[in-house]
């Protein structure tokens, strides 16, 4: 029988895999003459990092958030407003929105971890669509055909640009291993222990000491602010920003890519991004209609492994038993 | 240290305690006896925040903490070992024990990992399993120790030893006598009335909500018709 050890090195091994992927891409596609495909692996990582903030509180928290990809348009939105004023310094604009994402989270956080379960749901989703539709009440600021972004953030080096698709690539994918690492130290702290018992029982918790809504909060805002870093680099790479972005479906999107990940498991979240980015692609190619197809694919694999993908490595394991 | 007086509990419109007062002292083994159903628990529940008492207080250390919610009265030295265990099943047997651990009125010689696992070397070996994957009894010690963890004044064990096989159930009780005799205030609720009887100092008897009886082992032990009539026996 193999023991919670190889289950751990399949873990590694495939965490290799998929990091080893992403930080080899643009080789790949310049030796393929592909640079389509560094665009299409940044937005991967993008999208990743945000499923990393989301797994935070949906894997480990058990906090199910329809609202989550607000975050990523407050980002963006922060990036292309400073750069409507001609404000296009990144650290200045990094600043405002972590700020932003910080005090969005904090509000939004309090009122919504009052509620449970089809409650918390329901209220992530309205207060998301009810900042969705402010953004495309504004006119200002493109209403709903979005905001174009003339000039991308600067980052006051000549060494780095983010007009340079393989500076702006590595960043992104700096970024992600950052935050994969912070994510990982913080899920195996003190702080992450909380978080995760408190999703199995929280009256316990309670029991033992802890006042949990302080904690599910701060991790509430951890993962918003995480978020809206992804969104920073979103508004980089499209140089545009479409209130799209903060759609109660795109939040449901990246719901998708964790669960198909592996909740509560550190690579899940990268995984499913890449695989649903990927496959979402492949079919694309196949048929205009390609949504017929990948709906009923992803159906097919949380019934068959609801766990995802991680959990797929645990039933390896059982076969192979 | 504990002083409960004429509490009242409710479940939504049914009462379940009418008239509960008991004292613990420091260093005090005391057992609340009685059949199922009669109203342990729901005293243990509203000691610890989980119930809100409608008639009556409830002090500790002086302060009344009545109103207050759990994690306070968590944080002010009463820690709770429930019962049915709650083990975080998500959590390995080592980050049960370290994700509770707190010092919250800065005892001296606080209670680390290493203390809780020589109390109950069984759990050594386990300590990397995750909660949900461990027997019973197991289960039982983790849930004890994490209780500890919290540096508790007084220590509130709900059915330390319900379900468990008569070799775990005396490891238990070996354990809970250590506790005693490093003059741990524990309040008691178990169905195996000889061994509270050795370990309790004082106990009450606890009959539809109300205290009936209370005294000490020698006093419960000269009654048979006593124990009989409300506990069962």
């Amino acid at each position: 029988m193999l023991s919670l050890d190889n289950l751990q090195n399949r873990r590694k091994v495939l965490g290799v895999l998929v990091i080893g992927l992403c930080a080899l891409a643009p080789v790949a596609a310049n030796l393929l003459d592909e640079p389509y495909y560094i665009n299409l692996f940044a937005r991967l990582m993008i999208w990743a990092i945000a499923a990393i903030s989301l797994n935070l509180i949906l894997g480990y928290g058990g906090m199910i958030s329809f609202g989550h990809s607000l975050y990523l348009g407050i980002g963006a939105y922060t990036v292309g407003i400073f750069a409507y004023y001609d404000i296009n310094n990144f650290y200045i604009q990094l600043v405002a929105a972590l700020m932003a994402g910080f005090c969005v989270a904090l509000v939004f956080g309090s009122i919504c971890l009052r509620t449970r379960g089809v409650y918390f749901i329901m209220i992530t989703m309205a207060l998301t669509q009810m900042i969705y539709f402010l953004s495309i009440s504004i006119e200002e600021f493109g209403s709903d055909d979005g905001l174009i972004i003339y000039v991308r953030s600067e980052l006051g080096t000549d060494l780095i640009s983010f007009d340079n698709p393989i500076h702006r690539y590595y960043v992104i994918f700096l970024v992600m291993i950052a935050c994969l690492y912070f994510s990982h130290r913080l899920i195996h702290s003190r702080f992450g222990y909380v978080i995760r018992a408190a999703k199995s029982n929280e009256t316990r918790m309670e029991v033992l000491g802890y006042p949990t809504f302080r904690y599910r909060l701060a991790c509430f805002v951890i993962a918003g602010v995480m978020c809206t870093v992804a969104g920073v680099l979103s508004a980089n790479v499209e140089k545009f920003v479409s209130p799209d972005i903060m759609h109660w479906t795109r939040s449901g999107e990246l719901i998708f890519m964790v669960v198909l990940g592996g909740m509560a498991s550190m690579m899940g979240p990268i995984t499913g991004a890449l695989v649903f980015w990927l496959l979402s692609e492949f079919f694309a190619r196949i048929t205009e209609h390609w949504h017929l197809i990948f709906g009923p694919f992803l159906i097919l694999v949380v019934l068959l492994s609801p766990r995802g993908i991680d959990g797929l490595l645990a039933l390896k394991r059982s076969a192979n038993d | 240290m504990l002083s409960v007086s004429k509490i009242a509990s409710f479940y939504g419109s049914t009462q379940a305690l009418f008239d509960i007062s008991i004292e613990i002292n420091h260093g005090e083994v005391v057992t609340l006896l009685g059949r199922n159903g009669m109203g342990k628990t729901t005293t243990i529940r509203s000691i610890m925040g989980l119930v809100r008492p409608r008639a009556g207080s409830i002090h500790f250390e002086g302060s009344e903490i009545t109103d207050w919610q759990a994690y306070r009265i968590a944080n002010a030295g009463i820690g709770l070992a429930p019962e049915g265990r709650h083990i975080f099943p998500n959590l390995t047997v080592l980050e049960n024990l370290i994700a509770t651990a707190h010092n919250k009125n800065g005892l001296d010689n606080p209670w680390t990992v290493e203390k809780v696992l020589a109390l109950f070397p069984a759990l050594e070996p386990r300590a990397k399993i995750m909660g949900g994957r461990i027997s019973g009894g197991e289960q039982q010690m983790l849930s004890i120790g994490r209780a500890l963890m919290t540096n508790p004044k007084l220590l509130l064990l709900d059915e330390a030893t319900e379900g468990l096989s008569p070799l775990l159930r005396a490891q238990i009780w070996e354990s809970i006598s250590q506790l005693k005799d490093n003059r741990q205030s524990i309040l008691l609720i178990d169905k195996h009335l000889e061994s509270l009887l050795q370990i309790g100092d004082r106990h009450y008897i606890v009959e539809k909500g109300y205290v009936v009886w209370s005294g000490n082992s020698a006093e419960l032990n000269s009654q048979p018709d006593l124990q009989r009539r409300y506990i069962g026996l």
